[in-house]
């Protein structure tokens, strides 16, 4: 996988790193590495599932069905391939789906901001400006595919390929989504501050 | 010269720009104080950015978090002990008495389960019926550990879903093979009659709508069906299960049927055990062992040369028993004509009618249980606590065993109107299947499983419910004891439920359908195949 923003050491320290041994003990049949690779990556899909998801207890949901799925199509794992970025698209996979769920009740508002032109924003350096905490408020009141988005890039450190993937969309509309999530985010910010 | 859009900036912080693009971006930087300000801005945000998603604090919830050993010891010395009282106090007030006036009946030495079956079976010489019962029974074990096998596999996730289904597929395959038999079988036809002057030289299995046997069979008869009359001879045993029984000839071993209507007009050599609704010994009949009915109304018109005992809700008696009598019944009317040459002893709820006719040997020992509110009695809360304690200890163990599918079934539950559905569906549609599966033999196996892991179902529902409902109260569970706690506090409002006269049976059915069809919703929700994973 690519990495460009330059926050391996401080990432490594939240999400675990891969463990190719871990996984293939499972893969032949080892429940104490299962406990292990469970207790290893639980708390960060849970953290995912809180930043993607509205409630704790739609995240507490989705992090059990998350390793229940891992734990069922293991076999269908590349060895090749990182495990946590895997990990994480299964994750998302899964919150996405439990989204357009929601989506489709109509309690979940995902409508869609306009495409980003190539005019500077005007609330571009406001970001800077915030706490981590303004941010975070503001990340949970953003279109759900745009949060999803950010966390898939900036949490769990997929590239822009796994992103498409996971979300079902080209590979070159990644870059926009992601571009339009942060405008969305400034603007929200913008609302709450100015 | 003009600038880099916001876009590339992005895919350059990213790492996602690639040659040429990637060199050409790179030297605009090196020459464009502007973008570079742009993209070191751009960079600084994705900073804010990852530190905002570290912000998420969220520690793993309890239900999450693998489980510690020792968390449930108190539990589980709570239950032991009740488990052990209720033991001591069924087998003290329940098994012991009974079993010691059955053995006063004659019946000590064996097993009351070899007496009534398998003891004539081995006698009457079934090797044959005796092989295939154990072969129906091992396989039933075998299909009950092979489904066992494939829930544990599945739930660990070693093996493919289809090898496993393909596996229990082979074993189903290897258990339909025929087995050789000693046995004259006649199998799937509508209607079969041994002729008079026809015989049969060893045993004779039927499976027909309606069987005859006018003729002589030499070893013992089974018959599965709508109706069995034997107007001829059988040298050996009966055993029937079919609606209707009616023995006018003469069987010269013993008879035992499980038949809405029986009827016994000719001679039996040795015993008779009958369970059904209507069952009755004409005035013709004779029989020189001993007899059990269990039934709706119970008549003995004939004679009984040994002991008779009689579980019904109305038995009339004007023959002769040659034993002794035990009768537990609503009411109990022995008229004229009926002698007992051994004691009489009725439990029941009414005194007995005696008509001054009758001759008894010696005064009937009469027991009148009285009909009390049955909340007023200690036993009953006894006997509910045992309940509860035994539900308990099946929803701990299932807890343990699967915390991940009991979760999810009761979050499934929380889909009333489908789980309420489907579960009204199951409850009725299973028997019914087991039914038609276990009409021949070779699919009785099947059957035997698939009613076992039926009830297992039907048992564990309440767990289910149990658990929906202490939710409800408590709120959603965080802890493993607040799981517990909920799973108790459940379980209790059930039982309590199941207390209430007649609204008891309408709870059954919502706690039992409710939990059944989340269980079945949640199996097919797990079997289905999920999306590939990239």
């Amino acid at each position: 996988m690519k990495k460009g923003h330059g926050e391996e050491s401080e990432k490594e320290k939240a999400i675990p790193r891969d463990d190719g041994d871990l996984v293939a003990k499972v893969r032949g049949g080892d429940a104490e590495a299962w406990g292990e690779l469970y207790r290893e990556y639980a708390t960060a899909v849970y953290r995912f599932c809180l930043g993607v998801l509205p409630e704790p207890a739609d995240a507490e949901d989705a992090t059990a069905e998350v390793f229940l799925r891992v734990r069922l199509r293991l076999h269908q794992y590349d060895p090749e391939r990182p495990f946590k970025a895997w990990l994480f698209t299964v994750a998302a996979n899964h919150c996405w789906d439990e989204l357009r769920r929601r989506r489709t009740r109509g309690d979940e508002s995902t409508e869609e901001a306009p495409v980003p032109t190539s005019e500077p924003d005007p609330y571009e350096r406001l970001l800077q400006e915030r706490t981590e905490r303004e941010i975070a408020a503001g990340l949970k009141k953003i279109p759900a595919r745009s949060r999803l988005a950010l966390t898939l890039r900036y949490y769990a450190d997929l590239s822009y390929r796994e992103i498409a993937e996971t979300l079902d969309v080209p590979e070159t509309f990644v870059g926009t989504l992601l571009l339009r999530a942060r405008r969305q985010l400034r603007r929200e910010i913008a609302e709450r501050h100015v | 010269m003009s600038h880099l859009d916001e876009l590339t900036l992005l895919r350059h912080i990213d790492g996602e720009l690639e040659n040429p693009r990637l060199d050409e971006a790179e030297a605009h930087l090196r020459a464009c104080a502007p973008c570079r300000g742009r993209r070191d801005g751009l960079a600084r945000e994705t900073h804010v950015i990852v530190a905002a998603l570290r912000e998420e604090e969220g520690e793993l919830p309890a239900s999450l978090r693998p489980a510690k050993q020792g968390e449930l010891s108190w539990a589980f010395l709570l239950v032991s002990a009740l488990a052990v009282s209720g033991f001591s106090t069924v087998y003290s007030r329940l098994i012991a008495p009974w079993w010691a006036e059955l053995q006063g009946l004659g019946l000590g030495g064996d097993t009351v389960a070899t007496t009534l079956f398998f003891r004539g079976l081995l006698w009457g010489g079934w090797s044959d019926m005796r092989q295939q019962i154990a072969q129906a029974l091992t396989a039933s074990a075998f299909v009950v550990l092979a489904v066992l096998a494939l829930v544990a596999t599945w739930w660990f996730g070693r093996r493919r879903l289809g090898t496993t289904l393909a596996a229990l597929g082979l074993l189903f395959a290897a258990l339909s093979t025929p087995t050789a038999s000693a046995a004259e079988m006649k199998r799937n036809i509508e209607h079969y009659t041994l002729a008079e002057g026809q015989v049969v030289a060893n045993d004779l299995v039927v499976f027909a709508r309606t069987t005859t046997i006018a003729g002589t069979v030499e070893g013992d008869v089974i018959a599965f069906g709508q109706s069995l009359a034997v107007t001829g001879t059988v040298r050996g045993d009966v055993l029937a299960f079919c609606r209707t029984v009616r023995i006018e000839g003469r069987v010269e071993g013993s008879v035992r049927t499980g038949s809405q209507f029986f009827e016994l007009r000719g001679t039996v050599g040795r015993n008779v055990t009958s369970a059904g609704e209507d069952l009755t010994v004409t005035k013709d009949a004779r029989l020189a062992g001993s007899a059990m009915f269990f039934g709706s109304v119970v008549k003995l018109e004939g004679r009984v040369e040994r002991d008779l005992t009689v579980g019904a809700g109305h038995p009339q008696i004007s023959g002769h028993v040659g034993g002794n009598a035990l009768v537990g019944a609503e009411r109990l009317e022995i008229l004229s004509g009926a002698e007992i040459l051994g004691t009489t002893t009725y439990h029941g709820e009414r005194t007995p009618v005696v008509q001054p006719e009758a001759k008894l040997a010696r005064p009937i020992e009469t027991h009148i249980r009285q009909r009390r509110p049955r909340h007023l009695s200690a036993d009953y809360y006894w006997g509910q606590a045992l309940r509860w304690g035994a539900a308990f200890v099946f929803g701990l163990v299932l807890i343990l065993l699967t915390p991940g599918f009991v979760s999810d079934v009761v979050r499934t539950t929380r889909r009333y109107s489908v789980s309420l559905g489907l579960g009204a569906v199951a409850l009725v549609a299973t028997p019914i299947l087991i039914v038609l599966v276990s009409l021949t033999l070779v699919g009785l196996a099947v059957g035997i499983s698939a009613a076992m892991i039926y009830v297992l179902f039907i048992y564990g529902s309440q767990v289910v419910t149990g658990l929906l409902l202490g939710e409800s109260v408590l709120g959603t569970p965080g802890t493993r004891g607040r799981t517990v706690a909920c799973l108790a506090l459940g379980l209790l409002l059930i039982r309590i439920a199941l207390g209430i006269p007649y609204v008891w049976a309408l709870a059954w059915f919502v706690i039992v359908a409710l939990g059944l069809g989340a269980a079945v919703l949640t199996l097919y929700r797990r079997a289905r195949p999920l999306p590939v994973a990239p």
